[in-house]
């Protein structure tokens, strides 16, 4: 690629000396920590991508054992309540043209609607279902069709925009609508640091915010979230590098008993956001209580559209019915363990299905899905990134 | 789902850029009008989510080059030289330098 773009990566990918360094100053971190008296320092990431980076690269095996990486609420597909699923299938069946990201291609839905419990089983008995990159491609096919056609709007804050952008400007074609799914990750976050202490378990000590839904929202929403709970937060970057310097530099904040958030990941990420896209944002959509899958309702989480787009809304052209709260039941398998994982409050290794009945090629639960979800990078990369995870989980070792 | 790849526009022409993923050349959405072709940028799902900040790589290599200097100097490193070794150091990763993979 280009020069500039080679350069980026040879300073945050393919660089052991700086990773080597970054390590070094780590332990010293952890070993002034240590004679303060911690033993444990939880850090929790929101972004399945983090996820992605650690597992990947084996960033947990560099790290002392005092310091704990978690999976947060990082991958909108691992959250997406089942009976949109459904509905979806259903609609796909009664002959409505569907739009999907590869990534949610193969959800499962807890209930099977006909004989398919997923779109690709669906698609597989004929139902005209189309796996698209973004929206635009969506707008784009559509152009040349006939009849009406879905997109299933799944995302978090880095995909809204790519929604709005389209429906303020006038760019999509009629008989094409939205189902918007879409959720917030700060309130997700506030979320699961209150679960952790709710059940008793070690609290977060520090957050590693996500690099490019902080692109669109900046990293103010970041520092509440810090100063709500009192730790420290640094949006970070997803080469190796910039992850192992966020640590650092949490550690560090841990240590000089700093609250608030850092931005590691300045190369793109401000305090503020981009304003601009934020704008079409919330021309488009408001902020609503919303359906995490597996959890439950959790308050202004969601976005759904201003009544003035009721004519892009798939939920009133189809009489989509969405999960509410009076009616919500737990919408994973019985013995899924996603909510807690998503969660942070379990790791994949904890469920007795992981990589038995549920591997990324047969999918039981939600996680396993996307390449972003917490049990489906474990399954691909080897547990975390520590083996010996696995070995244990398969009754090999200790 | 929240991948990003990075992309250098190669045109804009109102609300849409063509961005070339290093060999790939597809047609996004802009949403900033500071963007410029020539910008090497962020792509999520088929929108530019931010530009890269070339000075801002530098800074934040300067964050580090920082908790590096502390960390020298409670080894005991005379402070001029452990000065002169973190921005050494620094110079010579932006200029890309280093890649020992
Ligand atoms: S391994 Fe499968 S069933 Fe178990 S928690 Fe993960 S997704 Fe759910």
């Amino acid at each position: 690629m280009s020069d500039s773009l080679d350069r980026l990566i040879n300073i945050f990918r393919n660089n052991a000396e700086l990773a080597i360094r970054v390590k070094h100053l780590i332990y010293k971190y952890v070993d002034k920590l240590r004679r303060e008296g911690y033993s444990k320092i939880k850090i929790m990431n929101f972004c399945g991508t983090h996820e992605w980076t650690t597992v990947h690269y084996g960033i947990r095996s560099l790290l002392p054992d005092e310091v704990e990486l978690v999976a947060g609420p990082g991958c909108p597909v691992c959250i997406t309540p089942s009976k949109y699923i459904e509905e979806v299938i259903r609609l796909a069946f009664e002959g409505v043209k569907v739009y999907v990201f590869g990534d949610a291609y193969k959800l499962p839905s807890v209930h099977k609607v006909g004989r398919a419990s997923c779109l690709a089983d669906a698609k597989s008995m004929g139902a005209d279902i189309e796996v698209v990159y973004s929206f635009l491609d969506a707008i784009e096919d559509f152009k040349v069709k006939k009849g009406e056609a879905l997109f299933v709007g799944i995302g978090f804050e880095t995909t809204a925009p790519s929604y709005a952008m389209p429906i303020y400007t006038g760019l999509v074609p009629d008989g094409l609508y939205l189902l918007s799914i879409l959720r917030l990750t700060p309130p997700a976050a506030d979320y699961a640091l209150s679960a952790a202490i709710e059940k008793g378990l070690e609290p977060v000590s520090a957050i590693v915010a996500p690099g490019h839904v902080s692109t669109i929202i900046g990293a103010e929403p970041w520092d509440r979230v810090s100063r709500k709970f009192g730790i420290p937060t640094v949006v970070s970057g997803f080469e190796p590098a910039d992850l192992l310097i966020s640590v650092a530099m949490l550690l560090k904040m841990i240590y000089e008993k700093r609250i608030g958030v850092e931005i590691e990941y300045r190369r793109i990420v401000n305090y503020n956001g981009n304003t601009e896209a934020l704008k079409y944002m919330y021309n488009v959509f408001l902020k609503d209580e919303a359906a995490w899958r597996g959890i439950g309702f959790i308050p202004n989480s969601g976005l759904r559209l201003k009544e003035e787009y009721n004519r892009y809304d798939a939920v009133g052209r189809f009489g989509v019915e969405e999960p509410t709260k009076e009616t919500w039941v737990d919408d994973l398998h019985p013995q899924c363990k996603c909510a807690e994982v998503v969660l942070g409050l379990k790791k994949p290794t904890d469920c007795l299905l992981f990589m038995k009945a549920c591997t990324p090629e047969r999918p039981m639960g939600p996680c396993m899905v996307s390449l972003e979800g917490t049990c489906s990078v474990w399954a691909r990369f080897g547990g975390g990134g520590r083996a010996d995870e696995i070995a244990k989980s398969l009754g090999l070792g200790e | 789902m929240c991948w990003g790849v990075p992309a250098k526009v190669l045109e804009i022409s109102g609300m849409m850029a063509k961005v070339d993923f290093g060999g790939s050349i597809k047609d996004v959405l802009v949403f900033n009008e500071e963007i410029k072709p020539g910008d090497l940028v962020i792509v999520h799902a088929g929108a530019i989510i931010g530009k890269i900040d070339e000075k801002e790589v530098e800074n934040t290599l300067k964050v580090y080059g920082d908790l590096m200097l502390d960390s020298l100097l409670e080894d005991g490193v005379d402070k001029e030289e452990a000065k002169k070794a973190v921005d050494e150091w620094i110079k010579r990763l932006t200029s890309g330098g280093i890649d020992d993979g």
